[in-house]
């Protein structure tokens, strides 16, 4: 019974229980959820298949291999953690949101029919940008807007590109597609956007910065893999994605080094290790793949990391940004710790999680013989280490003491750090327990001398670059800004038109409005005066009039329904 | 700038008054050329020691190489290094096309 109960489900169930529960019982349904659910994942048989028929159409609601099932358990850890981290948030309604985001993933990954794909899809998008909102400012709201309508062109493009291949192919499986099936291109390009491909990326970057200190948590962890999930069994060694990996891995840390909103620059630097799993995803190698859904797993716990220890300090001391940061290690010696952790993970440091899973990648590049994309691979992660490893810890809680009050977070949430932490140095220290989760099996080892004394050379001399820098007063000021990115495009037209528009409105309207009070008040005061005891509208009629008025209405009837006939 | 862009505000332009942010009262200045602390310096001599002999190992050690440019000695220290100190300045030139300042959107006209 239990074993045709979709993964997905069990967080729908609980995002129900959650939505009606009191408040004693939302903490304990926020942890108990994610448990529960990975427990059943768990005991579910090799290969299960759980589908249903909607109109002529098999709809797989899960279907489970290796690959999925990874990313299940994945996304079970991630909603997890994630739930541990907002259990003191006392609002249902993100809670809510939380659980049917986290559970529309894991029915997105577990999809074996692209139509069952696109629903949890839409589920996602909706229910994630209530995280965004959740922050409760004219600022959020407007940038959930964009994030939603981003997510829903998206996934619009993904139907078209569904229809297309169905009526060419009568086929909804969630397959190998590549670009060369009917439809191919828009599937490849709905699933792209929410991958993040340069110039479509706008979305993450300007969307999940504003999300709550808790919501960016769970955003961090689910839309993007998801996305990565999709290319990986679509179309794995499509050429076009080495291509756009290495942009995307190399691009997006130019900006993560002039930006001042250290969760936007986590969000330009989640962009950029997309980018290497892509990379993986299009060499289309065992060991590329294996390296991509290694990375992605690793990803979702040290940016995760990450995004919690942000998000605590944005919590704690009501600020963001990197100039008004600085010195916290004293006041929040918990979180620079967890966020050390973090740092030292997504900058592939030996023993930690990242190292073990980027080198996959390196190694699947140049076994390929792709010597440029490796050589700008390598660029990317000795970036990676100079803004995302350095440079957040360092402005937060080191460089220049702002002397700010605060405290670690409630304990829940450094529970939460701790946890991803703990992972993060497990799997860095034992990648065998990832290894064995993987699609491929593997003999592929990270630490060998050559790979170890390399690594640390990059990285040390990366922070040497930094510290000469800064010393030599060359860095760039951390500055309040804005910096333009492709969305310009779209939002400054869309800003000025609106904004004309409005104004050239604005006689029509307050002139229409005035006429309409007007009249309203004419109008109310004759009503008023034809009502009471003998006024026309509120006289008693006699019973009898309304006989012979339904009379009336029956006989037109029955001379309409002759002339009828 | 503030005075200017309170005159820009159209009514429906959006604010971040309703951002419980408290006002800042240090804005730090990030300037680190000066003098260092005692500590630092020492921790500063530690790292550097550190990659002298990164840096030497990279000939004491027998690498297994696959691309033809990590066969050049040092290759990795110099272009980790290198490779920092463009993404930087490069970066800084970026500023001069992307910077605008904080408010851009909320506001109207070219600019």
């Amino acid at each position: 019974m239990l074993n045709s109960l979709p993964p997905a489900f069990v967080f729908m169930l609980g995002a129900l229980f959650m939505a009606i529960a009191r408040r004693e019982a939302r903490a304990t349904i926020l942890l108990l959820v994610p448990a529960l659910g990975l427990l059943h994942l768990w005991t579910m048989p090799d290969g299960v298949r759980i589908s249903a028929s909607i109109l002529d159409l098999e709809l797989v609601l899960y279907h489970q291999d290796r690959l999925s099932f990874l990313f299940g358990v994945l996304f079970h850890v991630a909603a997890f953690i994630a739930g541990m981290f907002s259990l003191h948030v006392d609002r249902p309604g993100q809670h809510v949101a939380c659980l049917l985001y986290a559970g529309a993933a894991i029915g997105a990954v577990g999809a074996g029919d692209l139509i069952t794909l696109f629903l949890f899809w839409e589920v996602m998008a909706v229910s994630s940008a209530y995280l965004i909102w959740g922050r409760q400012t004219k600022r959020a709201w407007r940038a959930g807007m964009r994030y939603l309508l981003w997510q829903m062109v998206s996934g619009l493009v993904l139907l078209a590109g569904i229809a297309v291949h169905y009526a060419a192919t009568k086929s909804i499986a969630v397959t190998t597609l590549g670009l060369d099936v009917p439809g191919g291109w828009l599937i490849f390009l709905g699933i792209g956007t929410k991958a993040c491909f340069p110039l479509l990326h706008t979305w993450l970057v300007d969307g999940y910065p504003e999300a709550t200190p808790t919501g960016a948590v769970w955003l961090s962890s689910f839309t993007t893999k998801a996305a990565v999930y999709a290319m990986a069994r679509m179309f794995p060694g499509t050429e076009m994605l080495v291509v756009i990996g290495a942009v995307m891995a190399a691009f997006p840390i130019f900006y993560a080094v002039i930006e001042n909103d250290m969760r936007r620059v986590l969000g330009y630097s989640m962009i950029n290790q997309i980018g290497f799993m892509l990379v993986g995803v299009g060499i289309g190698s065992e060991l590329g793949i294996n390296g991509a859904v290694a990375h992605a797993f690793n990803d979702v716990l040290f940016k995760g990391l990450l995004f919690m220890s942000m998000g605590a300090v944005l919590q704690q001391t009501g600020r963001i940004h990197a100039s008004d940061l600085g010195g916290l290690i004293k006041s929040m010696p918990w979180t620079a710790r967890f966020c050390m952790v973090g740092a030292a993970s997504i900058s592939a440091f030996p023993l930690f999680s990242g190292f073990v899973s980027k080198s996959m990648v390196m190694s699947a590049a140049t076994d390929a013989h792709l010597y440029w994309v490796w050589f700008i691979l390598l660029f990317a992660a000795a970036g990676v280490f100079h803004h995302a490893g350095i440079k957040i810890p360092f402005f937060a809680f080191f460089g220049h003491d702002a002397k700010i009050e605060a405290t670690d977070p409630p304990r829940s949430q450094v529970v939460a750090m701790a946890t991803a932490a703990i992972l993060c140095v497990l799997i860095g220290c034992f990648p065998g327990l990832l290894y064995g989760l993987l699609p491929f099996d593997t003999d592929y080892s990270p630490y060998d001398t050559t790979h170890v004394l390399t690594q640390l050379q990059l990285l040390f001399f990366s922070a040497l670059a930094f510290t000469w820098l800064q010393r030599s007063g060359l860095y760039p000021p951390e500055l309040h800004s804005t910096n333009l990115d492709t969305d310009w495009f779209l939002r400054r037209p869309a800003l000025n038109g609106w904004g004309r528009l409005a104004e050239r409105g604005r006689g029509w309207i307050d002139g229409t409005a005035r006429g309409a009070r007007a009249w309203l008040m004419v109008s109310d005061r004759r009503a008023r005066s034809h009502s009471g005891g003998y006024g026309v509208l509120t006289r008693t009629w006699p019973s009898g009039a309304m006989m012979v008025g339904v009379g009336v209405l029956l006989f037109v009837y029955l001379v309409l329904y002759y002339v009828r006939a | 700038m503030s005075a200017q862009h309170s005159h820009d505000h159209h009514g429906a332009a959006p604010t971040d008054d309703d951002d419980p942010v408290p006002p800042v009262v240090h804005h730090a200045e990030h300037d680190f050329t000066g003098p260092l602390s005692p500590g630092v310096a020492s921790l500063l001599r530690w790292f550097g020691g550190a990659c002298i002999l990164l840096f030497v190992f990279d000939f004491l050690v027998e690498r297994k190489t696959h691309a033809p440019m990590e066969q050049l000695p040092g290759f990795y220290p110099v272009y980790g290094f290198v490779g920092c100190v463009l993404l930087v300045l490069l970066a800084k030139e970026l500023r001069k096309f992307v910077m605008r300042d904080e408010a851009y959107y909320d506001k109207r006209g070219k600019r």
